[in-house]
């Protein structure tokens, strides 16, 4: 991995974005009887916490179809800093459902999470 | 006083003349050779090269050998998603195949432990006098995970008894690793469990401690300094942690250094590794770096500091 910045400063003004970056990583407003839930990474691909809080929630996804859907914001970008910044997030990685942070650094078991969402979900 | 003999030092909680300096140059060496992280983790040449090159850079006291926490997952049969930038990931978990009772400790000549074996004894004869060399093995807890997967959580609070099995097997592989290890000529083993940093002290006391105590006392026989390395919030898990007997401890930016600083040094166990990898060592310019590391190593500076990334 490389940085690709010269300094702080220059990785927050505009002309240091990329394409890929341009997006912002806003709040899902989420539409009644449905359940958002994004977790805040460094990399799923290379951390194992962040890999493991990702299939954490893949593993219970099946179970709720279209009701669930899920996102991973990746804090190596800057729209996920911005993100991390603006939900308040100290570690990661952190589970949000329905943008608020619900397990903060602790991956939590099966059955955990589907009390979490069965509760937004009235079930 | 050499590198070498300046982390040991601070391993051993004894005076140094300067602060050491520990940069866990894993798969980012790659970068130093114009290589990528598969490339680079597949071949002890590469591996070799990359570290050599990290020495000449980086000036460091300490170098890991080769960071991936794979290694032993892959081994035992686990399916590896590799990617250009990063160590692979854990794609498929074994014990969703097998038993527990199918599993055979790996050999020496299993998987990529010839590649990490072969390039520890070749870094131990080009700098070993120099640096200190750590041998990186996956922790007993992440190990468990790559294994068995998430299920592991539930296992923990419905069926804690196959959990308590899993962990013993999982630490003889890590002791089993450290062994081979001993013989290439490297001073010190890095156990790093990432995934420690996700449960609570609770299940940390029940299903972490106690393995992580009896790796730790093996490696010490063995001869060689042993540190434990959590990433994440292990803020809640840093006492326990030192009570597991290790010489040293390191952790990230999300563990206050002052407060880590006193806890280790009650336990007399070295302590460091909290520079802060995105904002300031991906993101940020050299002149940033400098002043973040002014700022830790005035906080840290004493008996069994180390400065590291986190």
């Amino acid at each position: 991995m490389q940085g690709n910045f010269m300094s702080l400063e220059d990785f927050n003004t505009e002309r240091q974005m990329t394409k890929e970056e341009e997006e912002d990583l806003d709040d899902v407003i989420v539409e009644p009887g449905k359940v958002f839930i994004e977790i805040v990474t460094l990399d799923s691909e290379g951390c194992a916490p962040c890999q493991y809080m990702c299939e954490a929630v893949k593993k219970v996804l099946p179970k709720y179809g279209e009701k669930v859907t899920w996102r991973e914001s990746l804090v190596k970008t800057r729209a996920g800093i911005k993100r991390m910044a603006k939900l308040g997030v100290k570690n990661l990685p952190a589970m949000l459902i329905n943008n608020e942070v619900v397990f903060d650094n602790i991956v939590p078991a099966e059955k955990q999470l589907i009390e979490e969402i069965d509760k937004r979900l009235n079930i | 006083m050499t590198g070498k003999e300046r982390v040991l030092k601070a391993l051993s909680f004894e005076p140094v003349d300067r602060t050491p300096w520990v940069p866990y140059a894993g798969v980012q060496a790659a970068n130093l050779i114009g290589k990528d992280a598969e490339e680079y983790l597949k071949s002890e040449d590469n591996i070799v090269n990359g570290v050599l090159k990290a020495f000449e850079m980086y000036k460091p006291d300490g170098l890991p050998v080769a960071f991936d926490l794979q290694i032993e997952a892959e081994a035992l049969g686990c399916d590896l998603k590799w990617s250009k930038q990063n160590p692979p990931a854990v794609a498929s978990h074994i014990l969703s195949e097998k038993s527990l009772k199918e599993l055979k400790l790996p050999k020496e000549t299993d998987g990529r432990y010839p590649i990490v074996l072969n390039a520890a004894r070749r870094l131990s004869e080009a700098i070993g006098d120099k640096v200190a060399l750590y041998g990186i093995i996956c922790g007993p807890f992440t190990l468990a995970l790559h294994l068995m997967g998430t299920e592991i959580f539930t296992k923990m609070i419905e069926e804690p008894d196959e959990i308590f099995e899993l962990m013993e097997f999982c630490t003889e592989i890590a002791k089993d690793f450290s062994k081979m290890y001993s013989k290439t000529g490297i001073d010190i083993i890095a156990v790093v469990d990432p995934m420690t940093s996700q449960i609570s002290p609770r299940h940390f006391k029940k299903f972490v401690k106690p393995y992580l105590t009896d790796l730790n006392r093996a490696i010490k026989v063995l001869g060689l300094k042993a540190t434990i390395f959590c990433c994440g919030d292990a803020t809640k898990n840093i006492e326990l942690m030192c009570q597991t007997e290790p010489d040293g401890i390191a952790f990230d930016e999300n563990v206050d250094l002052a407060f880590a600083k006193e806890t280790a040094s009650k336990y007399k166990v070295s302590f460091g590794g909290n520079m802060p990898l995105t904002t300031i060592m991906l993101f940020g310019s050299p002149v940033e770096n400098i002043e973040e590391a002014k700022k830790e190593l005035a906080i840290g500076k004493g008996l069994g500091y180390i400065l590291s990334p986190g």
